[in-house]
C-alpha cells in the first residue's frame, strides 16, 4: 500500500508506482491529456509532485525521442491508472520501468480528478507519497518539510556548462545550414526549444544560469532567448540583474520563467497563483491581432503588470483569468510569453512566436 | 469460508448486528466509531425509526451476522449522511467491508443524498484505498481519518 498525504492532512490510498520509497514536493496538477514523457523531463517541474488529471497514463510507454532534458524531473508522479502493457512502436519500456530506473517513486489508484478538484479549491500545497509510513507519520514529516518557494531550483537544473546544440545523440540535429548565433540561458529549458531554433536556421548555445551578461556577448548572438524553468522568479535576482545587462544590446525572447525574468527587468513583480496553470488547452488572447491561441502552459506564477515600466507593454492575457501571457516593446526587440510556444506537450500553435524571433533577428542584423 | 450473503437489515438482524458492536466495542472502546454499546432492542428501534432516510445492512456467514454498514441522516447537515461499517476479526481483509459500503452508498443516491461522512479508524489503509479509488477525500485527524465523499 502507498499513501499520497497532503500537507492539509488530505490522504490517499494506492498503489506503488515506479521505485516505490518516498516522495515530497509541491504537488501541481497537469491537465494535459497526453505527454506524460514530456512532462516527467520538463525541468519546470522540478520540485514537484505532478497529478496527471487524465484518468490514463502509460498506454504509449516511454521512447527515446521524447524527452526534454537529461532525467526525470518530477519528483514523484501521481496518476489513476498506469498502463503496463504499453503500445506504440516507439514503446521501449513502461512509465512504471522509466520511473524505477531513475528512481522516482509514484502512486497509481488515485482519483486523480477529485484530488485536482481538492487542488483547485484549496490551492497546491507539499505533499508526500509513501510506501513505509502511516498518514500520520508521513503528515508529521511534511510539516518538517521546507516550503516550496523557498529553493532555488533553478540551480539543480540548470547546464553545467555552455554546449552547442547537436540533437540528442543518435538523434538528427536539425534542418538546414545555421545562419544565425542564438544564446539560450538555461534556466531550466526545454530540449524543443533548441530544436526549433535549429530548425529555423540558428546555432544554439545553451549557457548555464550564471552566466554573466559579458559572458554571453562574448559568444557574439544574434538574440538570446531567456528559457523556462521552476520555482519562484522572486528567488532569481542573479538571474534578473544578467536580464537587465542584455536587454536593449540584442534581440530576446522569453518563455515562461524567462517572460517573468524579463517582466522583472522592468520593474514589475511576480506573485503566486493559487494552482497555476498546467495543461495543453489554456486560451490566450493577443491583443494586438485579437486572436485567441490555444496554448500549453506550465507555471505556477505569473507577471503583475501594475510595475511595468520601460515602455514594455502587456501583448496578450489569459482568457481564464486575465493574467499577463505576454510582453512586447513597441520599439526594441523584445517579445516574451508566458506559455510554451515549443509545446511539448501540447498543440503546435504558437511555434509562430519563434519564426517572429527570428524575423527580429533578421530586422537588425 | 462459506459464502457471505449481504441484505438490508430488518428487526431479525437486530441482535446479530448488536453482537458484532459489542464485539467491536470491546475490542476498540472509543476508536470503535459506535455511539456505545446497544442492546438488540436498541438496534431494533434504530431500525424501525429511519423511515426511509436511513438503513443498515449486514453481511451473513453460516447464519451469523459477521459485519454491518449503517447509513443515517446527517442531522448538522441537509443532505449529507454520516456511514459507518463495523466488521467482526474474521470478516476483515476479505472484501466484505467494501460489499456492505457499497450497498449503503447506492441506498444514499437513491434516497437523495448529495454526500456521505464517515471515520476512518488509524491504519485500515485497506478501507482509505476503498474510499479513495470512489472518490472520497481523506483527511488525517487525531486517532484516524475524516472521510467525505460527494454522491
Amino acid at each position: 500500500m502507498t499513501l499520497l498525504v497532503l500537507e492539509d492532512g488530505t490522504a490517499f490510498a494506492g498503489k506503488a508506482l515506479g521505485a516505490g520509497g518516498e516522495a515530497h514536493g509541491e504537488v501541481v496538477f497537469s491537465t494535459a491529456m497526453t505527454g506524460y514523457q514530456e512532462m516527467l523531463t520538463d525541468p519546470s517541474y522540478a520540485g514537484q509532485v505532478l497529478v496527471l488529471t487524465y484518468p490514463l497514463a502509460g498506454n504509449y510507454g516511454i521512447n527515446r525521442e521524447d524527452v526534454e532534458s537529461k532525467r526525470i524531473q518530477v519528483r514523484g508522479l501521481v496518476v489513476h491508472e498506469a498502463c503496463d502493457l504499453p503500445s506504440h512502436w516507439r514503446a521501449e519500456m513502461t512509465l512504471h520501468d522509466y520511473l524505477a530506473s531513475q528512481g522516482v517513486a509514484g502512486i497509481s489508484g488515485v482519483d486523480t480528478r477529485a484530488l485536482t478538484r481538492r487542488l483547485r479549491s484549496a490551492g497546491v500545497m507539499m505533499g508526500t507519497i509513501t510506501s513505509d509510513e502511516t498518514a500520520d507519520e508521513a503528515l508529521a514529516r511534511l510539516r518538517s518539510l521546507p516550503p516550496y518557494g523557498e529553493s532555488d531550483y533553478v540551480r539543480e537544473v540548470t547546464a553545467e556548462k555552455p554546449y552547442d546544440w547537436d540533437g540528442e545523440p543518435g538523434l538528427p540535429a536539425g534542418r538546414g545550414k545555421p545562419q544565425r548565433q542564438v544564446v539560450v540561458m538555461d534556466t531550466g529549458l526545454k530540449y524543443n526549444i533548441l530544436r526549433l531554433l535549429r530548425d529555423r536556421g540558428c546555432r544554439v548555445t545553451a549557457v548555464p544560469c550564471t552566466t554573466s551578461a559579458e559572458d554571453i556577448l562574448s559568444l557574439k548572438p544574434d538574440g538570446i532567448v531567456f528559457s523556462p524553468g521552476p520555482g519562484d522568479p522572486a528567488l532569481l535576482d542573479y538571474a534578473v540583474a544578467t536580464v537587465k545587462s542584455l536587454v536593449g544590446r540584442v534581440p530576446v525572447l522569453g518563455i515562461c520563467l524567462g517572460h517573468q525574468l524579463l517582466g522583472r527587468a522592468f520593474g514589475a513583480k511576480t506573485f503566486k497563483l493559487k494552482f497555476g496553470h498546467r495543461g495543453a488547452n489554456h486560451p490566450v488572447k493577443d491583443l494586438l491581432s485579437g486572436r485567441v491561441h490555444i496554448t500549453a502552459q506550465n507555471h505556477g506564477y505569473a507577471l503583475d503588470a501594475d510595475g511595468l515600466s520601460g515602455g514594455v507593454e502587456v501583448s496578450q492575457v489569459h482568457l481564464n483569468d486575465g493574467t499577463v501571457e505576454g510582453l512586447w516593446h513597441p520599439s526594441e526587440p523584445l517579445l516574451s510569453i508566458q506559455y510554451h510556444s515549443e509545446a511539448s506537450p501540447g498543440p503546435l500553435d504558437n511555434v509562430y512566436v519563434f519564426d517572429r524571433f527570428v524575423q527580429m533577428i533578421e530586422e537588425v542584423a | 469460508m462459506p459464502e457471505p450473503t449481504y441484505r438490508q437489515a430488518t428487526a431479525d438482524d437486530a441482535a446479530g448486528i448488536a453482537a458484532v458492536g459489542a464485539a467491536v466495542i470491546d475490542e476498540l472502546g472509543e476508536g470503535s466509531g459506535l455511539p456505545g454499546a446497544m442492546t438488540a432492542g436498541d438496534v431494533a428501534e434504530r431500525i424501525a425509526g429511519y423511515s426511509g432516510k436511513g438503513a443498515m445492512f449486514v453481511c451473513a456467514v453460516d447464519g451469523g451476522v459477521c459485519g454491518f454498514a449503517a447509513l443515517e441522516p446527517e442531522p448538522q447537515e441537509e443532505g449529507c449522511a454520516v456511514m459507518g461499517v463495523w466488521l467482526l476479526p474474521s470478516a476483515r481483509r476479505k472484501g466484505i467491508g467494501r460489499e456492505l459500503a457499497l450497498m449503503a452508498l447506492e441506498f444514499a443516491r437513491n434516497a437523495g443524498y448529495a454526500k456521505v461522512r464517515g471515520t476512518l479508524p488509524a491504519g485500515n489503509e485497506a478501507a482509505l484505498a476503498f474510499f479513495s479509488e470512489i472518490g472520497a477525500l481523506a483527511q488525517v485527524v487525531a486517532g484516524g481519518m475524516q472521510y467525505e465523499l460527494p454522491l
